[in-house]
């Protein structure tokens, strides 16, 4: 893999962890907006939340609530912020799911929100058709993460069994292709 | 594990003053008036858990605004089960949103608190569809003072292993070099014998196994330190000569000359003749003669 973050994961050198369990890693960010901004990933690699499993996801998840009831009392932040950018476009920088738990004061000047304009009922309309196509056909008990297998392994297949599988198949074709899968060593 | 224990003294003080913490969430929550139909909105899903609606002023356009059906004013006051629940599906829309063609990217947000943004005093999670250069979300900052982040960090492990109820890290997982310790273990104290003798004498073995044991325990002592006079003599030294102690206790001197190897004793009693230290400094061999080779070799040897 060439993640980087799955390599950082494996020596676990030069980053102040906080929290550790089987699936996930906590620690705190060197370049953060505030001091105590904490990233959450899962160790194994997965690039965005669609690809993560339901159990994985919930796990972080609770973990993140904990995460972020602890910030709150050390740095006596007034509130917090759970953050998952999932994407390119989202301004996602490592190619491994983070979660981002961001502690937050009256006043921090942190551009976290947006503008309140109220959008347009046609497009509330037209939106809310199109989404609903897809989000009925929602299905809880249906992982997508594991319907889609990402991650395939290449599994080497031996060469001894693909040449005795052709043997079997090729009964009818003529002697010499039989011959020269013999001369294989 | 119930979080809403830890923190329920700031968090209700500040929904307080807004109005979020009220008893009357059915009447005065407007997540409650959507979910109960009392105020319109665009439903999206729905299940027994959960309801997600289109926002109506969103960050971009299909944003989603998905909140259980329970009044919790905030994540840590909701349950786990309920988070699990609301994270997968928070999933499953996400993925509608990039199926819909709004969007490439998605990013998922959750406020806890008014300093965060949130204005209702009910738990959502925002699911808001992302384009490149929207300007919004933006996370990098700027590097720490590592001090301060360091001390940040402590607190935060005792806290998060207060609440986990064990240790959040394992300590054997920072790579510091072993250093090694030598251990020197003190004197073993005297066992008393069966016989038990006066104190004073066990006192006097205690105090002599302790002086074996100094020159263990403590380093040892210069040169010049442990040097002692045995004996006034009174030599001067003279250049050219090598003083000694003989097996016999005497002083004596040899000449550091290759050709002339002379002991000469010189005793306490006696005083510094020169004549004794008449030595043949020149030395030239003489014919060596058959005959006479073991005169020749006396001579030589000898001196005589």
């Amino acid at each position: 893999m060439s993640c980087d973050i799955c390599a950082m994961i494996e020596t676990k050198d030069e980053f102040k962890l906080i929290y550790e369990d089987e699936t996930c890693l906590a620690f705190l960010n060197e370049a953060p907006l505030i001091n105590g901004q904490v990233m959450l990933m899962p160790k194994k690699h997965f690039t965005i939340v669609e690809q993560t499993p339901d159990e994985v996801f919930g796990h972080l998840m609770n973990i993140a609530n904990i995460v972020s009831v602890v910030l709150f009392e050390t740095t006596g932040s007034a509130g917090t912020n759970i953050l998952i950018n999932n994407g390119e476009d989202a301004g996602q920088i490592f190619p491994h799911l983070i979660i981002n738990i961001i502690p937050r004061k009256e006043n921090d000047s942190l551009k976290l929100g947006w503008e309140q304009k109220k959008a347009s009922d046609e497009s509330l309309k037209q939106n809310a058709e199109l989404i609903k196509k897809y989000a009925d056909k929602i299905n809880l008990k249906e992982d997508p993460a594991k319907n889609k297998p990402v991650i395939q392994e290449k599994k080497e297949t031996p060469k001894v069994v693909d040449a005795k599988k052709e043997e079997t198949h090729k009964h009818d074709e003529p002697d010499y292709y039989i011959k020269q899968l013999e001369r294989i060593p | 594990m119930d979080l809403s224990v830890c923190f329920e003294k700031v968090y209700i003080s500040v929904f307080s003053k807004k109005g979020f913490m009220s008893d009357d969430a059915s009447q005065n929550c407007v997540f409650c008036l959507i979910d109960a139909g009392k105020i319109p909105s665009k439903k999206i899903y729905e299940d027994n858990k959960c309801v997600a609606v289109l926002q109506l002023h969103p960050a971009n356009e299909g944003q989603v605004l998905l909140f259980p059906k329970k009044h919790y004013p905030i994540m840590p006051h909701t349950p786990q089960d309920e988070i699990t629940h609301l994270s997968i599906v928070s999933k499953r829309i996400s993925l509608v949103l990039l199926q819909t063609g709004f969007c490439k990217a998605t990013t998922i947000l959750i406020q806890n608190g008014g300093a965060a943004g949130q204005q209702v005093g009910h738990f959502s999670i925002h699911i808001i569809p992302r384009k490149k250069n929207d300007l919004l979300f933006k996370i990098e900052g700027k590097p720490a003072d590592e001090k301060e982040l360091d001390t940040l960090r402590i607190k935060i492990i005792k806290k998060m292993s207060e609440m986990l109820g064990r240790p959040s890290i394992e300590i054997n997982m920072k790579k510091e070099p072993e250093k090694q310790v030598i251990i020197v273990e003190p004197p073993k104290e005297v066992e008393q014998p069966k016989t038990s003798p006066p104190a004073q004498i066990v006192q006097e073995k205690i105090i002599i196994k302790e002086k074996e044991c100094d020159h263990i325990l403590t380093p040892p002592k210069k040169y010049s330190e442990t040097k002692e006079k045995v004996a006034k003599i009174g030599v001067k030294k003279e250049d050219g000569y090598l003083y000694f102690v003989d097996k016999e206790g005497d002083i004596s001197r040899a000449k550091m000359q290759r050709r002339q190897k002379k002991e000469e004793e010189i005793d306490e009693e006696d005083k510094h003749d020169e004549s004794a230290d008449d030595v043949e400094e020149s030395y030239e061999p003489k014919g060596v003669d058959e005959k006479n080779l073991l005169d020749d070799i006396s001579r030589v040897i000898l001196g005589r």
